[in-house]
């Protein structure tokens, strides 16, 4: 490893040297989680199908429940032991739900690493921070001592961690919470993975710490060429940081597009009445709009579309449709049979 | 939560009642041992064959069976079982009579030191550090050689040690639920502090005093018959189940059934104190 | 460095219980009802007896004036004289003290031995036959009184399959680990009982928390993530555990060392009673006083060196 050179990007994997290929970075297809707790069977994840491209930042948008955070821990098989999943994760040729242990163990981290929402319940309190960085490092590079030493000084380094030197043999307590976010992020950049899994990476920070980080995440994107796949349940963090979406309702995806399509040109409902429930600065809107209702149990599942006992377009066929993700234009599907007429007017 | 629109099939469970009732099986055990424990002493008059003081020296170490003797005889001759029954009368008033004075004082100490704070919270607090610096039999023990030997000496030493334990438990939830709004809307009625105390906050801290008890009431047992088994307890002729043990140890290698005869009956009453107390806190809990 | 001041302020909190601990051992002579000369002299009473020990004693004095001449005596190291052995307390204590003290590290050791692996397990498999079955098996040895326990043990592996001895505490350290285990045992399989029922929680709450996942996430082993992450974390709150508890393991071997036998602290507490040597009650009181005091600060300290989020406050 060369010695620290401070703005220099770090040594890249081979797949980011590669002539350009359409093939994508990770193909998810028909993706399921099943929580089973004594006789119940929760599908939290039902029928996820989506594909990320290399270098970009793919946002998944939904409420609280919606299955957008198991989905997440999914990819790399980060669920609680009464959980199951079926469907296919293709990344590098493989299958990633199918591997064994000792190769999911070696991706995890080498290749993808996550990074979670609260930074203090996620750092081990009682480990220096050095050492949960190395940790990664020993794990997945034959680095000597001095080796990982540098590496982890360049790594607090490009997340920012001012004077990384003496802040290594710091606990996690004796950092801010932004701080501690980026360490974490450090943990998960160590050893170069090509995605980068991020669930609610901003949340539990200040609106100005959070505003920090995201820019950080697209800044290492784009100087490590890594894709990211942000999961939040705030709109204006997805609007800010990806490029293209997926809206997620009820454990299905509900529409998918780039962000400004779905933000200008939404095809379904339910994105519209998220986008009618942000608060704006903008207008002269005194209340908030909720969607009315709330979203159905996961236990069991309604017929048709999931959202029509919410949604002010809903039609009888609407009850029995076996819903699919129907095209409305190039890169963007909607899960709505009526997608054509939804627009801006509904909102008012 | 808004219902889900018609068409969609509920889930089938399991009727809630056996699942519930299942999970209580170790309460309702923990609760018969004891009922058992408790029938027995009070009915030992009636039921107990012998006088448990009457000693027949022609019959000493029967063998259980022999003649009228279902449990056999002590050294002494008198009937094991007999005094087993009786025996059961003291330890019982050990394990409920102790406990609950210690209970009631340790919870008012508790209550009032976290009540109202400031210097009386140090000073209780700082008695509390103090009997905390001793093991309790060490206490205990000092306090018998003080006052001297006896089943009434030794309630007064448990008394005086053991409600220590439920002071500083009390006082850590006082402190909690002082803070609480029911607590403020209380004072902003002006209700005096007995009032509050006892009224609005005491309903509330008691359940971790409740299940400690229950504990407590065990190691009391254990500390009456441990007091018993040194001879420091009850004296003779009384029937005390440590002091039964004590009294055969010498002759355990060949009469093994003298000694464990009130073991058991000690195990007996521990384990279904322990179970009580391990299971009532749930249910407590539950009930909110 | 902020450790040393942790250690300091710790140290300054312990004096006045030591204090405290001292004034408790000296009012056990002055509250017997009665004339305690009388009391503590029994049939060895003579006149002139009775004359030095209240002269020692200082009984003709006032409370606080008797209590100084007790310190007096005291950071002199001498603790009175025994009545029944005719030799000073302190001689006594130290002769005997080394026994408790085997015995409490001893059963401390198996217990930690017994209770560590069987608390992992039961954490693991919560809710499983081995959970069940050893909280089952340690609520039974928690109900069953200490001296019983002992005194079956004593059953089964002395008289009846020979293997260990009944009482007795030999002459060096093998004979010394040979003779104590049962008396350690039965003490351990009590103090057990309390031990991995807190340890098991302290284990569940470490096995919940978000940092595991962040490993996970990192692609260590289960078995690496248990030893770096979890024991550690859990190490914490069992250091905790058997601090707090340790007053009771001190307390227990009062009982055991009569149980077996042993020549011991609390086998002379229980004799002395009986005898009414009450000089030697006090100062066995005081030397379990101090070792209570003693043992909280030092797991205090513990806990401080391993826990990076204590400062000194």
């Amino acid at each position: 490893m060369s010695p620290a050179r401070a703005n220099e990007s770090l040594p890249v994997t081979a797949e980011q040297n590669p002539p350009v290929s359409t093939e994508p970075l990770l193909r998810v297809e028909d993706l399921h989680v099943r929580f089973k707790a004594d006789a119940r069977t929760v599908e939290a994840v039902d029928g996820v199908s989506f594909d990320l491209e290399r270098g970009e930042i793919f946002g998944v948008v939904g409420e609280s429940g919606c299955g957008k955070s198991a989905m997440l821990r999914s990819l790399i098989r980060l669920l609680p032991s009464h959980a199951e999943t079926s469907g296919r994760v293709m990344y590098g040729g493989r299958d990633v739900l199918a591997l064994r242990e000792r190769p999911l163990r070696a991706l995890r981290g080498g290749e993808i690493s996550m990074i979670f929402q609260d930074p203090m319940t996620f750092l081990n309190p009682v480990l220096r921070v050095e050492e949960q960085i190395t940790e990664a490092l020993r794990q997945h590079t034959d680095l000597n001592r001095a080796g990982r030493r540098e590496r982890t000084i360049e790594l607090m380094r490009l997340v920012g961690i001012p004077l990384p030197e003496r802040r290594l043999r710091e606990y996690p307590h004796e950092f801010s919470g932004g701080m501690r976010q980026r360490v974490l992020i450090a943990i998960a950049l160590a050893c170069s993975p090509t995605i980068l899994l991020a669930d609610e990476p901003s949340t539990a920070l200040d609106v100005t710490i959070q505003d920090q980080i995201l820019k950080l995440l697209k800044h290492l994107r784009t100087k490590l060429g890594m894709s990211i796949v942000l999961v939040s349940h705030d709109l204006g963090v997805i609007a800010q940081t990806c490029e293209r979406v997926a809206v997620m309702y009820a454990g299905q995806i509900v529409e998918t597009a780039s962000v400004r399509d779905v933000i200008r040109n939404p095809r379904h409902p339910y994105t519209v009445g998220l986008l009618g429930s942000m608060p704006r600065i903008d207008t002269d809107d005194k209340y908030l709009r909720p969607i009315p209702g709330s979203p159905p149990s996961l236990s069991s599942p309604p017929e048709g579309c999931r959202f029509r006992d919410r949604c002010p377009l809903a039609i009888p066929e609407c009850a029995t449709w076996k819903t699919e993700l129907l095209p409305v234009r190039p890169a963007h599907a909607s899960r709505c049979l009526r997608h054509g007429e939804v627009g801006m007017a509904l909102n008012g | 939560m808004t219902e889900i629109a018609a068409g969609v099939t509920p889930h089938r469970r399991a009727p809630r009642s056996w699942a519930v009732w299942r999970g209580r099986i170790p309460l309702y055990i923990g609760i018969g041992l004891i009922a058992a424990v408790v029938v027995a002493a009070l009915l030992a008059p009636v039921i107990a064959p012998f006088d448990p003081t009457a000693q027949d020296i022609l019959n000493t170490l029967a063998s259980p069976g022999t003649g009228k003797h279902l449990l056999g005889t002590d050294q002494f001759g008198r009937d094991v079982l007999s005094r087993l029954l009786y025996a059961g009368r003291i330890d019982l008033l050990i394990a409920f009579g102790a406990t609950a004075v210690t209970l009631t004082f340790g919870t008012l100490f508790g209550l009032v030191s976290g009540y109202y704070g400031g210097r009386i919270d140090a000073v209780m607090m700082r008695f509390v550090d103090l009997v905390f610096a001793f093991p309790f039999i060490v206490l205990v023990l000092a306090i018998i050689a003080i006052l001297g030997p006896g089943l009434r000496n030794m309630f007064i030493a448990i008394w005086i040690v053991s409600w220590v334990p439920y002071a500083r438990l009390v006082r850590g939830e006082v402190l909690v639920a002082k803070r609480q709004e029911y607590v403020m809307a209380a004072r902003a009625l002006d209700y005096g502090s007995p009032r509050i105390m006892v009224g609005h906050i005491l309903p509330n801290v008691i359940t971790p005093p409740l299940v400690y008890s229950m504990l407590d009431a065990v190691s009391n047992v254990g500390i009456g018959a441990a007091l018993g088994f040194l001879g420091l307890g009850v004296q003779d002729p009384t029937a005390e189940w440590g002091k039964m043990i004590a009294d055969s140890q010498s002759f355990m290698a060949t009469n093994w059934w003298l000694p464990t005869a009130p073991g058991v009956a000690i195990a007996i009453l521990g384990l279904g104190l322990s179970l009580v107390g391990d299971n009532l806190a749930d249910r407590l809990r539950a009930k909110g | 460095m902020e450790r040393f001041g942790f250690i300091g302020g710790r140290l300054l909190q312990a004096i006045p219980v030591v204090l405290g601990v001292t004034i408790v051992s000296f009012f056990i002579l002055r509250l017997i009802p009665g004339d305690p000369v009388l009391v503590m002299l029994g049939t060895h009473y003579t006149p002139q007896r009775a004359a030095q020990l209240r002269a020692n004693l200082g009984l003709d004095k006032a409370v606080w004036e008797q209590y100084y001449l007790f310190m007096r005596h005291l950071v002199q190291g001498n603790l009175g004289d025994s009545v029944y052995y005719r030799i000073p307390v302190g001689h006594l204590v130290w002769q005997r003290l080394p026994v408790t003290l085997w015995l409490a590290a001893y059963s401390t050791v198996i217990a930690i031995v017994i209770s560590v692996p069987l608390a992992t397990l039961s954490a693991l498999r919560r809710n499983r036959v081995a959970d069940q079955a050893t909280r089952t098996i340690f609520l039974l040895a928690f109900a069953m009184p200490p001296f019983w326990i002992g005194l079956v043990l004593i059953l089964v592996f002395s008289l009846h399959w020979h293997l260990l001895p009944i009482s007795g505490y030999g002459s060096n350290v093998p004979d010394h680990l040979y003779n104590l285990f049962l008396p350690s045992l039965t003490i351990a399989l009590g103090f057990a009982a309390i031990l991995i029922r807190t340890l098991r929680n302290s284990i569940l709450n470490v096995l919940d928390a978000d940092y595991l996942d962040t490993a996970r996430a990192k692609g260590l082993s289960q078995f690496r993530i248990l030893r770096r992450h979890v024991l550690r974390n859990a190490l914490l709150s069992g250091v905790t555990v058997i601090g707090v508890n340790l007053s009771y393991l001190i307390g227990s071997t009062v009982v055991i060392e009569n149980v077996f036998a042993l020549p011991g602290l609390g086998q002379l507490l229980a004799s002395s009673i009986f005898t009414r040597d009450l000089s030697v009650v006090q100062g066995i009181t005081l030397v379990f006083g101090l070792g209570v005091v003693a043992t909280n600060l030092l797991t205090d300290v513990t806990y401080a060196a391993l826990d990076p989020r204590v400062s000194y406050d």
